[in-house]
C-alpha cells in the first residue's frame, strides 16, 4: 500500500534560554488538524516523546532486511479532550500509544479535530533533550500558514513530500497490534519499581539458554507474578491480589520492555493488560496526566500479520456492514464513546456493538482505551482500507466449517462457567477432532465468546501453538460448542467434572 | 577432554531415555546445550527430537545443529521432506547448501517428472535467503519453460546480481522471458543483471523511440540498474534536457549516482534552465560543497536588496537538516556579513551553521552588540572544542612518550578559557540571575555523553572549572537554574546539579522538593551506583530541613527502595527510609 505524505515544512524545535517551540508539521495530504499551546510539564511531555520515537525507531531484528527503512509517519489525533500519538515500529513488533489530555496544554488559539502524520524526524530525539521545564514550551501542529514561523531566515523549510510503501505485513501487523486492545484483557495495575526491577534484571543477565519468555503467574488469593525464563526469576507485584482461578500466561517479546526504561521512572503506576498465552501484552504507564501505552507482540516481523488470527479469537458475530457502517457514523459524530452508550443508543445488542467496534478497531478506523473502555474514532488513513482484500476469510475457517458440517467433530465434555466468585468465568469443551487422524481438542472461550485458550494435537498447532492463531480443529469444536448451546443448553455439565482431565489453566 | 565428552554423551542418553514430558525434556536438552561439546552429539540427539515431536523441537534442532553437522542433517533431511516439515526442512537445508549443488539439485526438480505443484513445492523448500546464491541460467530457463506462470515468481528471487556477471549470461533466458511477453518479470531481471553499457544502450532506445512525455517516468525508472555505481549517466542529462520538469523525481532520487564524474555542471546547468529556483537549489545543495556554498553565499550578499529580500534568497539556498550537510559552515567573513546585516533576522542561520568552528570575530562582535543568546551558543563550541584541545594539550601519561604537550593548544586553551571566564565574571556582576540563566542555557547543550572526559575538563578545562565550581549558593537560590542543571540529559551536568544540592541545607531543600519526580527518576533508573548516593545524599540532607520536606521525601524512598538489581541501593535507602520514618514519627508524637 502506498501512503503519500507531504509536509510544507520540517519539523522543528527552537529552544533559547527562556523559551522553546516544538513544531511538528503535519500531512498535507490529509485534512487539516492543528492545535497549538504551551506545555504544562515539558520534562514529563520530553521524556514520553522520547520514548515515543525510540519505539519508531527500535528494531530488534537480527536480519538486515529493511532494518533502516522509515515506515509511515506517526499519527497524531487531536480530539475534544485529548491528544494522542500512535507509532508502530519498525521491526513490527511494538506499538505504541501516547495520550495527553488537553489540560495538559494552556490551549493558545483554534483547535481542529482530526487525525493525520506528523513529520518526526531521526534528528528530533535530540532536538527534544533541549525542552526544559523552566522554559515557557510552545507546542503547536499543523500544516504552514498556522502561526508564524519561529525559525527565521536560513532553517531548514522546504515542502518535500514522499511516498511510503507499506509492506502488507508492516501494515497488517499495525492494524492488529493496535486492534488487540479491544480483545478484553485481564488487567492490573503494578508499581513501576516492580517493573524497573524486571528490567534491570533483563539489562544485568544475559540469558545462558531458551525459553526467554516472562511468565506472569496468577494465583488464588496471593499477589501477581513476574516469572523471568531461564532463571525462574521471580518479581512479586506489590499492591496485587489476584482473586480468579489460577493461571499461568506465558508471552515473548520481553526485551523490548527496554523501551519502557525512560517512562517508568517517571510514572506514578503500570496497568498491565496480558490476553494470553502468546498473544500480545502490553503496559500503560501513567505519568502524571499523561499515559504511554506500549503493546508488545511479542514477534518481530509479527507472524499475526500472516494471517487474520485475531478475528480468529475475536467473538464471532454475523458480519452486518450495515451496523459497522453505522458505528462509524456514532463515533463520527461523538468522536468518543463507551460501547455501552453506542449499544443503547443504537439500539443493539452489546455483543453485536462490540464486534463492530473490534472491526472497526481493525481496519484502523477507531481505537480503544482499555482502561476505561472508551472507544474512539481515529482514522489512520486517509481513505478507509480494502479490509476484505487486506485481510481474506483464513483457510482454517472453511476447513473448520467442513469439518464441522461432516460431523468430524465429537463433543466429550462441556464445562459451564463457574459462577462462584474468583471461579473459572469461561466455557471449556474438549472434543475429539478427526481430520486423517483424531486429534485431542480443548477450546476456553470467555463471558465475550472470545477464544481465550485452546490446545490441539495437531502439527500445526504443535509448531506454532497459538502463535499463528488457531488451527482448524480448535475452530471446528468452536462451531460445535456453539451449535451444540444454541441446540442443546441441557448439555452442558457442572465445574468439577473435568477431573482428570489436563489442566488447561497451564497456559505455558 | 574425552572423558567430559563420553560423560555428556552419557547424560544426553539419559535425558532422551527418560519419561519426560516434551516440555522438560526440552528444558533438559537446553541446559545439557550449555556444553560446548552438545553439537558434536548430535548424532545422538538431533533424530531422537526429530522422532519425538518434530515441530516442537523445530527451534531447537534449528538452533544446535549446523554445517558441522553436516551428515546429521544429510540423514534428517529426507525424512522432514517426506513428513512435510517444511521450515524445518529449509531451515537445516540451508545450513549446508552449496551454490552448485543446491543449482544441480533445483535442475533435477525442473526435469523431473512430478506436477508442477510438486516442483514448486519442493523447491520452494529449498528458497534460499543467502543473498549470495543465485539460479545458473540453465536452471532457470528449465524452470522457466516449464511453466512460465507458476515459476516466474521464484526466479526472479533468484536470480541476483554478482560482480562482474553480466547479463549476456542470461541472454537465452531474457530471450525467452521476452517471447513469452512477461514484462515485469524481464525488467526485474534486467535491473537486477544489467551492465553500465546496456543500461545506457537501453536508456538511449528511450530517447530514439522518441517515447511521449506520459511514459518517460515509467521506462526510466524500469530500466534503473540497481547494481552500476560509475556509470556514465550523462545520458539521463539527456533525457532530463529533452523531457524536463517530467523526470525530475527520478532524477531527484539518484541525485548523487546521477552526479558523479563531472556530470553535475551540466545537470546543474539544465536544471537552471527549468525556472524552479527552489528546485535548482535543492540540487545545488545535494552537489556542491560547503566552500563553494560560501561563494554563492558572498555573491548573494553583494546583492543591493533589503534584509527581506535576502532572508527570502538565503532560505531558498539554505540546505535542509540532515546528515549530508551537518559539516557545512559558514566561512568567518560570511557569517560576520550576514551578522552585520541584521542579528536577529539570521540567528538561526549563524546558530546553524557559523558555530560548528570557534569564531572568535563573530564572538568579539556578539560581546560590542551584547548578544548573549548568540554568546551561549558560541561558549558552548568554544567549550566543545576545548574539549578536543585537551587531548593535544595535556595527553594522558600513557601516551606522553610519543605525544608530547602541545604548546599550541595549551595557548588556544588558556586563550578560550579567559575569554569564557570574563564573560561568565561579567554576567555575574550583573546580576546573579542573569549569569544563572546564561550558565544553565550554556550546560543546557551539552547532550547525553557529550563530556568527553569530565575529570581532564575539570583539570584543565578553566571554563568548565568556573561553572562547576563558582557561584553554587547562587545556583541553589535558583529554582530554574537548578531544573536546568537536573534536566539535563548529561549526566555530568545532573551531577553538578547534584553536588551543588548536597553542599547546601535550608537553601537546598526547596530545591530538592522541587525536582522530586526527576530525583526518583535517577534513583530507579539505570544511573551508576555512586550517582544514585548522590541524589538520595541531597534528599536526606533535604528531609533534615523539617517534617515539611520529609513528608514529601518519605514516599519517593519508599518506592524507591523496592528497585532491585545491580544498581540498586537498597541497604542505604533502607537506612535512610527508617531513619526519616522515625523523624517524622517522633515529631508526630512530640506534636
Amino acid at each position: 500500500m502506498e501512503v503519500a505524505l507531504a509536509y510544507d515544512h520540517r519539523t522543528s524545535l527552537v529552544a533559547g534560554s527562556e523559551r522553546a517551540a516544538l513544531h511538528l508539521a503535519a500531512n498535507l495530504r490529509r485534512a487539516p488538524v492543528s492545535f497549538q499551546g504551551r506545555v504544562k510539564e515539558p520534562l514529563l511531555f520530553r521524556q514520553l516523546l522520547t520514548a515515543l520515537h525510540r519505539c519508531i525507531v527500535s528494531d530488534m531484528r537480527f536480519e538486515d532486511e529493511g532494518r533502516w527503512l522509515w515506515m509511515l509517519d506517526p499519527v497524531i489525533t487531536v480530539h475534544h479532550d485529548q491528544l494522542f500519538f500512535e507509532a508502530f515500529s519498525n521491526d513490527q513488533s511494538s506499538y505504541a500509544r501516547l495520550s495527553a489530555p488537553l489540560d495538559a496544554f494552556e490551549i493558545e488559539g483554534e483547535v481542529s479535530y482530526g487525525t493525520t502524520n506528523i513529520d518526526f524526524t531521526w534528528e528530533l530525539r535530540e532536538a527534544l533533550q533541549h525542552l526544559r521545564s523552566s522554559r515557557r514550551t510552545e507546542f503547536r501542529v499543523g500544516a504552514g500558514g498556522f502561526g508564524v514561523s519561529t525559525t527565521g531566515a536560513g532553517a531548514p523549510r522546504a515542502h518535500f513530500e514522499r511516498k511510503v510503501d507499506l509492506p502488507e505485513s508492516w501494515l497488517k501487523g499495525f492494524l492488529q497490534v493496535q486492534s488487540a486492545l479491544a480483545l478484553h484483557p485481564f488487567l492490573f495495575e503494578a508499581r513501576p519499581a516492580d517493573m524497573l526491577s524486571v528490567l534491570a534484571y533483563m539489562q544485568d543477565h544475559k540469558p545462558p539458554t531458551l525459553p526467554h519468555g516472562l511468565r506472569y503467574e496468577l494465583q488464588p488469593d496471593a499477589p501477581i507474578s513476574i516469572i523471568l525464563e531461564p532463571w525462574e526469576q521471580r518479581f512479586t507485584l506489590r499492591g496485587t491480589q489476584y482473586t480468579g482461578y489460577a493461571r499461568r500466561v506465558r508471552v515473548w517479546g520481553r526485551r523490548r520492555l527496554e523501551l519502557l526504561s525512560g517512562v517508568l521512572p517517571y510514572a506514578d503506576r503500570v496497568t498491565v493488560g496480558v490476553l494470553g498465552r502468546g498473544l500480545p501484552h502490553f503496559y500503560i504507564c501513567h505519568v502524571g496526566r499523561y499515559q504511554f501505552v506500549l503493546v508488545l507482540s511479542g514477534w518481530t516481523k509479527n507472524d499475526w500479520s500472516k494471517d487474520s488470527a485475531f478475528d480468529l479469537l475475536a467473538p464471532r458475530a454475523p458480519q452486518d456492514v450495515q451496523l459497522v457502517t453505522r458505528v462509524y457514523l456514532y463515533l463520527r459524530e461523538h468522536l468518543a464513546a463507551p460501547q455501552a452508550e453506542i449499544a443503547a443508543n443504537l439500539g443493539q445488542p452489546a455483543k453485536e456493538i462490540e464486534q463492530a467496534l473490534f472491526q472497526l478497531c481493525r481496519a484502523g478506523r477507531a481505537m480503544v482505551d482499555p482502561t476505561t473502555g472508551q472507544y474512539r474514532l481515529r482514522e489512520l488513513f486517509a481513505e478507509p482500507l480494502d479490509i476484505e482484500a487486506l485481510f481474506p476469510a483464513d483457510p482454517r475457517l472453511t476447513t473448520a466449517q467442513t469439518l464441522f458440517e461432516h460431523g468430524k467433530v465429537t463433543l466429550q465434555q462441556i464445562i459451564s462457567p463457574d459462577q462462584a466468585p474468583g471461579g473459572r468465568k469461561e466455557l471449556r469443551a474438549h472434543a475429539m477432532v478427526h481430520d486423517q487422524m483424531d486429534y485431542q481438542v480443548t477450546v476456553a472461550l470467555d463471558v465475550t465468546e472470545r477464544l481465550r485458550f485452546a490446545r490441539c494435537g495437531c502439527p500445526f498447532f504443535e509448531q506454532n501453538l497459538m502463535a499463528r492463531g488457531p488451527c482448524a480443529h480448535i475452530l471446528a469444536t468452536r462451531l460445535a460448542v456453539e451449535a451444540s448451546m444454541d441446540t442443546t443448553p441441557g448439555n452442558s455439565v457442572g465445574p468439577g467434572a473435568l477431573a482428570g482431565a489436563p489442566d488447561v489453566s497451564q497456559e505455558n | 577432554m574425552a572423558g567430559i565428552s563420553a560423560d555428556l554423551r552419557t547424560q544426553i542418553h539419559a535425558v532422551l531415555a527418560s519419561p519426560l514430558d516434551r516440555s522438560a525434556l526440552l528444558r533438559q536438552m537446553s541446559a545439557l546445550a550449555e556444553h560446548d561439546a552438545f553439537r558434536t552429539h548430535a548424532d545422538l540427539w538431533a533424530p531422537a527430537l526429530f522422532q519425538r515431536a518434530a515441530p516442537f523441537f523445530e527451534p531447537f534442532l534449528l538452533r544446535y545443529l549446523d554445517a558441522r553437522q553436516e551428515a546429521t542433517i544429510r540423514a534428517l533431511l529426507p525424512q522432514a521432506e517426506a513428513a512435510g516439515h517444511d521450515t524445518l526442512f529449509n531451515g537445516l537445508y540451508q545450513k549446508i547448501a552449496r551454490e552448485d549443488a543446491w543449482n544441480a539439485e533445483l535442475l533435477v526438480l525442473a526435469r523431473s517428472h512430478q506436477t508442477d505443484e510438486q516442483v514448486l513445492r519442493a523447491i520452494q523448500r529449498r528458497e534460499m535467503e543467502r543473498s549470495w546464491f543465485t539460479m545458473t541460467e540453465v536452471v532457470a530457463l528449465t524452470l522457466y519453460r516449464r511453466n512460465p506462470a507458476l515459476f516466474a515468481a521464484f526466479i526472479r528471487r533468484h536470480i541476483r546480481h554478482r560482480w562482474g556477471q553480466r547479463s549476456q549470461g542470461f541472454e537465452h533466458l531474457l530471450q525467452a522471458i521476452q517471447q513469452q511477453g512477461d514484462d515485469e518479470l524481464y525488467w526485474a531481471l534486467f535491473r537486477q543483471l544489467a551492465g553500465s553499457d546496456e543500461w545506457k544502450r537501453s536508456i538511449r532506445q528511450v530517447l530514439r523511440a522518441r517515447t511521449p512525455a506520459s511514459a518517460i517516468l515509467e521506462e526510466v525508472r524500469r530500466r534503473h540498474a540497481e547494481h552500476i555505481w560509475d556509470a556514465d549517466t550523462s545520458v539521463l542529462i539527456d533525457v532530463l534536457e529533452r523531457y524536463g520538469i517530467v523526470v525530475i523525481p527520478y532524477i531527484e532520487e539518484h541525485l548523487g549516482w546521477i552526479a558523479q564524474r563531472g556530470s553535475a555542471e551540466r545537470l546543474l546547468s539544465v536544471v537552471s534552465r527549468l525556472g524552479d529556483e527552489a528546485l535548482y537549489w535543492r540540487f545545488y545543495c545535494k552537489t556542491r560543497d560547503w566552500v563553494q556554498w560560501n561563494g554563492t553565499l558572498r555573491e548573494l550578499l553583494k546583492r543591493p536588496i533589503s534584509d527581506s529580500e535576502l532572508a527570502l534568497a538565503l532560505e531558498i539556498r539554505t540546505p535542509p537538516s540532515g546528515w549530508r550537510w551537518q559539516w557545512w559552515r559558514l566561512e568567518s567573513d560570511v557569517a560576520l556579513s550576514f551578522y552585520r546585516r541584521n542579528p536577529d533576522l539570521f540567528r538561526p542561520m549563524l546558530e546553524r551553521f557559523a558555530t560548528r568552528e570557534p569564531d572568535l570575530t563573530l564572538f568579539h562582535e556578539a560581546e560590542q552588540r551584547g548578544d548573549e543568546e548568540l554568546l551561549d551558543t558560541l561558549s558552548f563550541r568554544l567549550m566543545e572544542a576545548m574539549q578536543g584541545l585537551i587531548y593535544s594539550a595535556y595527553p594522558p601519561p600513557s601516551t606522553q612518550r610519543w605525544r608530547k604537550p602541545h604548546n599550541e593548544s595549551q595557548q588556544r586553551l588558556a586563550e578560550y578559557g579567559a575569554l569564557l571566564t570574563r564573560r561568565f565574571d561579567r554576567l555575574y556582576a550583573r546580576s546573579p540571575q542573569i549569569y544563572l540563566r546564561h550558565a544553565a542555557s550554556i550546560m543546557s547543550r551539552f547532550q547525553a555523553f557529550r563530556v568527553w572526559s569530565f575529570q581532564k575538563n575539570l583539570a584543565y578545562n578553566p571554563a568548565f572549572r568556573y561553572l562547576f565550581w563558582q557561584h553554587r549558593a547562587a545556583w541553589r537560590q535558583s529554582s530554574e537554574g537548578m531544573r536546568d542543571l537536573l534536566e539535563s540529559p548529561n549526566i555530568y551536568v545532573q551531577i553538578l546539579g547534584l553536588e551543588i544540592l548536597a553542599e547546601g541545607a535550608t537553601d537546598a531543600a526547596p530545591r530538592v522538593i522541587e525536582n522530586l519526580p526527576l530525583l526518583r527518576a535517577l534513583l530507579l533508573g539505570r544511573a551508576k551506583l555512586s550517582t544514585k548516593r548522590k541524589a538520595l545524599g541531597c534528599l536526606q540532607q533535604a528531609a533534615l530541613q523539617g517534617n515539611p520536606f520529609a513528608s514529601q521525601i518519605l514516599p519517593v524512598l519508599e518506592e524507591a527502595l523496592h528497585f532491585q538489581g545491580k544498581r540498586a541501593i537498597d541497604e542505604r535507602l533502607m537506612v535512610a527510609f527508617v531513619r526519616l520514618r522515625k523523624q517524622l514519627a517522633a515529631e508526630q508524637n512530640a506534636s
